[in-house]
């Protein structure tokens, strides 16, 4: 039972914790993407779509060229904002919401056109778990971590990266310089604009492949509505970890768990006397709780979501 | 030029909305006798509902040589609008799936005393308005006796999409069904949320059926639209059977479906255009339960071999006690 929590609780947890690695990459440099929700939906679809048509030449090959179209399908998004926000320095509050606006629109338009009235369960070739040798033998430690599809050791391999990239390379010390002053790191010759692009960019990337993740990891079906907040959540995990990857990785594990647990304590009639609402809810008190600093106090990069201006 | 780019953005936005959107086009006056339906917002390839009723709208239509106007609204608040146009351009019957219709087809209804309406799951007020409704619940008792036939494990799973009364009754009579053979039986129930995402979230269903099959239900009820899509993957994964409901879905996994439930729809559009067609239609509401032939549960070549010649005597003796009216399915969950 309990390894069977744990175990749903990494599944569901890893979606959300690609996206929020993401976007803390993002948010690190100055630059706020509310159209994660949207983005992902497009990597879902793209991913799905690119799976369905290349399994017929190569089954293998199919769910990784998915996921990599997915992936380029969420950056070529996420390049459409990275222009309005920093070329044209909109609302990147507003602008991100228009990204989910249209990525919702056009999911649907297209999927409806090439699919929608087929009345068919369409089914895609998508990654398998992989059973790490010896260490998925392991009692209870091997089922909850080494039984999972490759995406998963994945997502939690790149928190480490992410971590060091952030904080021990150059690269990532100019990405926080540009959120929390601009100007200065304007002055030491960097150049904030394609700085913030690059990493609006790697977010978008990140979101495809948590979309992919959905309906080739998870399930191998697409359907238009499927990120169902997920999006959202991650946008919240990133500010429940402020915005430091391993807490971020932490936070994307309770919200995981926070999803595993109704769904499995549903199945207990015995337990029926808690609605599992109550459940359903938790995560998101949590999140209201940080935000309004009773966990913690959460501060967000100092330039987060001003556009930035060479004077 | 920054504000004119940001212009052009807004524009294309709004554009992808209205493609998304309802769509009225090539509607030419002809002799033959119009038919409109209009869906869900899901729309067709639902696997459900609105593939339902375009079936039985598309077998009405071809027999009789009738013309037949699909529109799907892009968003509830243009269901109205999509009503009153086919009113208003003096459609001969006008179909509306879906409870999202309720209020705007009474509303349409009574500008348009002269026009006709049916609407398909739901009581709608209105002399003009047929409303069609199914007794689910007969249904799932009727597949709640075979999972209590066929498992083993003496527990068995339902799972819904979004938790509403609609789907309680056909938990209550998944229930009843299956107590009524096997008052052993345990069942588990579980819902994908509270919102209409709940129909949608393949991954949340998956994780729900996995939950019912690792506590060892060996037979789940997947009453979750789009969701039900992740129940199926974790049917197979755990290979343990699953029931599905609103359209025959047999063929996903044969092997593993036991068999599907559907209602009545087609049957009860068909017999809705029929009526307007030999010139007899009357408002008012249309009850299809088992006796009217408003739930079938589907045996063919994919699920024959699961079900015993006992399990199916023993269900068939259930069907004909209900249609009798010896036993009453409660459509209520206790």
């Amino acid at each position: 039972m309990i390894e069977q929590i744990l175990a749903a609780t990494i599944r569901q947890a890893t979606p959300l914790l690609i996206v929020a690695l993401g976007e803390i990459i993002s948010e690190r440099a100055g630059v706020i993407n509310i159209g994660l929700e949207g983005i992902m939906i497009l990597g879902a679809f793209v991913g799905w779509i690119g799976s369905f048509y290349i399994q017929s030449a190569s089954v293998g090959l199919a769910p990784w060229m998915g996921i990599l179209l997915g992936a380029l399908s969420g950056m070529t998004l996420a390049g459409l904002f990275a222009i309005l926000i920093l070329g044209l320095k909109a609302d990147q509050v507003v602008t991100g919401t228009g990204i989910n606006l249209l990525a919702f629109g056009v999911v649907e338009v297209l999927y409806r056109r090439i699919f929608g009235a087929t009345g068919k369960a369409l089914k895609v070739a998508i990654f398998q778990p992989i059973h790490l040798p010896l260490l998925s033998k392991i009692p209870l430690i091997g089922p909850i971590l080494f039984q999972h599809n490759l995406l998963v050791y994945a997502a939690f391999i790149a928190v480490p990266l992410v971590y060091f990239y952030l904080f021990h390379t150059h690269h990532g010390l100019a990405i926080q310089a540009c959120g929390e002053y601009p100007k200065s790191a304007d002055t030491v010759g960097i150049n904030v604009g394609r700085l913030q692009a690059k990493c609006v960019l790697f977010g978008g990337f990140m979101a495809g492949i948590a979309g992919g993740y959905l309906s080739l990891a998870d399930v191998p079906y697409f359907s238009t509505e499927m990120t169902a907040g997920r999006g959202f959540i991650a946008l919240s995990i990133v500010i429940f970890g402020k915005w430091h990857p391993v807490k971020a990785c932490g936070a994307a594990l309770l919200f995981g768990l926070g999803s595993a647990l109704p769904d499995r304590l549903q199945a207990i009639p015995d337990l029926g006397f808690i609605p599992y609402q109550f459940f359903l809810m938790l995560p998101y008190v949590l999140t209201l709780l940080v935000l309004a600093g009773f966990v913690g106090r959460a501060s967000p990069p100092a330039a987060l979501a001003l556009p930035y201006r060479r004077e | 030029m920054q504000s004119q780019l940001l212009r052009i953005f807004i524009i294309l936005v709004t554009l992808t909305f209205l493609l998304a959107g309802s769509s009225l086009q090539n509607v030419h006056a002809a002799k033959a006798k119009r038919i409109g339906l209009i869906y869900d917002t899901g729309g067709r390839g639902d696997l459900s509902f609105c593939d339902a009723s375009y079936a039985g709208a598309r077998k009405a239509v071809d027999q009789w040589q009738l013309e037949l106007k699909e529109i799907t609204p892009g968003q509830s608040t243009d269901i109205e609008f999509a009503l009153r146009q086919l009113a208003r351009l003096k459609y001969d019957l006008i179909i509306g799936v879906g409870f999202l219709f309720q209020e705007p087809m009474s509303r349409v209804a009574a500008e348009f005393p002269d026009a006709r309406f049916a609407i398909v799951d739901v009581e709608a007020k209105g002399q003009n308005i047929a409303s069609l409704i199914f007794k689910a619940h007969e249904g799932t008792y009727l597949v709640g006796a075979i999972a209590a036939l066929k498992t083993e494990s003496n527990k068995i799973g339902f799972i819904g999409g979004m938790n509403i009364p609609l789907l309680h009754s056909f938990e209550a009579g998944y229930r009843a069904g299956a107590k009524a053979v096997n008052p052993d039986v345990e069942v588990f129930a579980s819902y994908a949320g509270v919102t209409p995402q709940a129909f949608s979230d393949p991954a949340k269903g998956k994780e729900l059926a996995l939950a019912q099959y690792n506590r060892g239900a060996d037979v789940i009820l997947a009453a979750a639209g789009a969701t039900s899509l992740g129940i199926l993957e974790a049917a197979k994964e755990k290979q343990k059977y699953i029931i599905w409901v609103d359209a025959n879905g047999n063929h996903l996994a044969p092997g593993l479906v036991l068999t599907s439930i559907i209602k009545g729809v087609e049957l009860s559009v068909y017999q809705m255009i029929q009526s307007v067609v030999e010139g007899d239609f009357a408002g008012g509401t249309k009850v299809y339960g088992l006796k009217e032939g408003g739930a079938e549960y589907i045996v063919d070549e994919n699920n024959r071999e699961l079900l015993s010649e006992e399990i199916l005597a023993r269900v068939e003796a259930l069907k004909k006690q209900i249609i009798d009216g010896e036993i009453v399915v409660p459509s209520e969950r206790e």
